[in-house]
């Protein structure tokens, strides 16, 4: 009788192990869904030097729209650049007359060809790059104040 | 008119399964390199569609990737090269088939270890007697 509830245990266990597995990422405050991909190699050169911060974004994003005020709060602390992805000027210029323009300086990318060579899969998306251009940072959601305050200020003090 | 009707069909049907080349962006005149580019493009996979490769997706994504796949290809880059420039930036989501390795295991031999463990299951729920399910009862 033991070894037949052995048996029926089996895929209980099985499925309790699974939800350990993705439970112990949630509880620590990391999205499973977010996989950091592309830290660690060079950035496309588009002309910046870092210790920077590069913040892919569109006038038709709203997430973009909702981390507008952290991204001007970080700007005031470092570097930091836009890319307008899939967008044209006179809609980022727009955007910028109605929020306010953190960027210290805008690049286009309206075909989206800048974003593929960042492995960039939606906007926003957010690198940091350190003093010899390599990503060390990335995130594909919208950065909030907590993060800023948790992980990315300590990264930029290490950068400095 | 069936036979028309049949034709047509077939012709619909045929059709949908076509290289998606949406945008002269990504045209490569050279049908050498045009082969490859759709060699490597049914590598890579659409990371904003269900489960399609950019060979076969009309999102921007796509589109962009073919493009640089085109753009590398006129520079001179080989297959490897090419496919190991967009991993590098996509991780192991973008290829259709991940590298093994420890952290994709369970990605691998998932399905086959719970399969095992099913016709184990099964396999001895068959070898139990009949008659111990009338005589044995709820315990």
């Amino acid at each position: 009788m033991m070894k037949k509830y052995a048996l029926y245990i089996l895929p209980a266990l099985f499925a309790a192990l699974l939800i350990a597995a993705a439970a112990t990422v949630l509880m620590r405050g990391d999205d499973p869904s977010v996989v950091k991909t592309n830290t660690h190699i060079t950035a496309p050169a588009i002309g910046i030097k870092g210790p920077a911060i590069v913040n892919f974004f569109a006038s038709w994003c709203v997430p973009c729209e909702a981390e507008h005020p952290t991204i001007t709060a970080l700007a005031a602390q470092i570097d930091t650049y836009g890319i307008n992805y899939m967008d044209s000027q006179e809609k980022a210029d727009a955007f910028f007359a109605r929020l306010g323009n953190p960027y210290k300086e805008v690049f286009y990318d309206t075909e989206g060809q800048m974003g593929v060579e960042w492995g960039l899969v939606g906007v926003p998306t957010t690198f940091i790059i350190d003093s010899n251009n390599m990503i060390v940072y990335r995130q594909d959601a919208p950065l909030t104040p907590a993060q800023v305050e948790s992980d990315i200020l300590p990264l930029l003090e290490e950068l400095r | 008119m069936r036979a028309f009707l049949c034709a047509a069909l077939l012709i619909l049907i045929s059709t949908q399964a076509a290289f998606a080349i949406t945008s002269p962006r990504e045209r490569l005149d050279d049908p050498v390199l045009a082969a490859r580019a759709e060699i490597i493009a049914k590598d890579i996979r659409c990371v904003v569609c269900q489960n399609q490769s950019i060979a076969d997706s009309d999102s921007e994504i796509a589109l962009g990737l073919r493009t640089l796949i085109a753009v590398q290809l006129k520079e001179g880059k080989s297959n490897d090269e090419i496919i190991t420039y967009i991993h590098d930036r996509y991780g192991d989501f973008i290829l259709m088939k991940p590298p093994v390795k420890p952290a994709t295991w369970a990605l691998w031999f998932g399905p086959a270890l719970i399969f095992l463990l099913g016709l184990f299951a099964a396999s001895r729920m068959m070898k139990r007697k009949p008659s111990a399910k009338t005589t044995g009862g709820h315990a």
